[in-house]
């Protein structure tokens, strides 16, 4: 096989040579074996596609991202940590939600504006997430304190000043 | 100690090893010596796994998965063995796994139809008549089938040896089998082979 394929060296190949001259058996199947080199010459493989390179490229660009974030989380101590440096950002990122989730959260107590709570559960009724947005107990609650309002404005204000006629 | 002379040995590799200095330069995160690595093997890498897959579109996704394995295992990447080598185990490792899972049959239509769509590649040079055409792709043809027909191993195997010159050492490695068994796997290749193509003499 070393010395059909040409990897055999000169001087193995010389004294390989010398033998067959006189082994016809060696010779029959050095026959054979180039016979099969030479016919698995023609298998040729065909063009490499020309946007090869580029699909590659852009698959190591969609997993980089990922390799990086293991990388950093495999060998904290052999590479700048992408974690590490992100650390105070996620930090951050963490307490500006849980501020707008407390902020959003709705007040136990509030009393709204008798006028103002009304406009906004008219916009909202007509809201497609109404429901979502405002609990029934929490229109319970407003219009209980509306009631409230409208006695104590009742009782404890006398009447209020009406503008003078002109 | 231990820890040293796998260390030397690594440099030494390293040096008389162009591409796995590349590949180290990779791992220090120099992204173009990824690309000269590409430049060089792409190539041979295609045309190993399209011979042993025989079917272009499979051949060009398992490339592209063992150039993947390749940058992502860069961090953990120790020059041990020849790149190249290093290289065809993976290679070889996806197309036998390929050819397990039956995954370019999926893709394939026959051998015969995949033959008939390559009009004269090999003989483009001296304007060959049609009946040299068509001898030439009935040659190509047989080749392709006896090919087809060895077991996998043997098949990788012969194709290391054959198309990318690979020494019994590094075909061992990359097999994962040793230098006399690579040897063994080549002369009932190449038995074969004579075999079924001792017509075409």
């Amino acid at each position: 096989m070393d010395y059909v394929s040409g990897s055999l060296n000169a001087v193995d190949a010389a004294l390989f040579e010398k033998h067959l001259e006189t082994c016809a058996e060696c010779l029959e199947f050095v026959a054979g074996q180039n016979a099969v080199w030479q016919a698995l010459d023609v298998f040729e493989a065909p063009a490499v596609s020309a946007n090869f390179d580029r699909a590659l490229h852009q698959r190591i660009a969609q997993t980089s991202w990922w390799d990086r974030i293991a990388a950093s989380i495999t060998s904290p101590f052999r590479t700048p940590s992408l974690l590490r440096q992100g650390l105070p950002l996620m930090a951050a990122a963490a307490l500006l939600t849980a501020a707008l989730v407390v902020w959003e959260r709705p007040n136990p107590a509030p009393a709204p504006a008798p006028q103002a709570a009304t406009g906004q559960l008219s916009a909202e009724a007509g809201a497609p997430d109404a429901d979502v947005s405002l609990q029934p107990e929490q229109m319970e609650r407003a219009l209980d304190d509306m009631d409230m309002l409208r006695e104590f404005n009742h009782l404890v204000i006398s009447e209020p000043a009406a503008p003078p006629k002109m | 100690m231990d820890e040293r002379v796998k260390k030397n040995m690594a440099g030494l590799a390293a040096a008389i090893d162009y591409d796995a200095e590349l590949m180290l330069r990779v791992k220090r995160g120099d992204d173009a010596s990824f690309g000269v690595l590409l430049e060089k093997h792409r190539n041979p890498v295609i045309h190993f796994l399209y011979r042993m897959v025989q079917n272009p579109a499979v051949a060009e996704e398992l490339a592209q998965e063992v150039f993947l394995r390749v940058y992502r295992s860069r961090a953990s990447y120790e020059p041990t063995a020849k790149f190249t080598t290093w290289l065809f185990r993976i290679a070889t490792h996806l197309a036998l796994n390929a050819l397990r899972d039956g995954k370019n049959e999926r893709k394939q239509e026959s051998l015969d139809d995949t033959i008939e769509s390559q009009p004269a590649r090999q003989v483009s040079d001296n304007r060959p008549t049609v009946e040299q055409s068509m001898v030439q792709q009935a040659r190509l043809g047989e080749v392709k089938k006896a090919i087809h027909t060895l077991p996998d191993k043997q098949r990788a195997a012969v194709l290391m040896h054959k198309y990318e010159e690979m020494e019994y050492s590094q075909i061992a490695r990359a097999l994962n089998c040793s230098e006399s068994a690579v040897k063994s796997l080549l002369f009932r290749a190449y038995e074969t082979l004579r075999t079924r193509l001792a017509h075409m003499a």
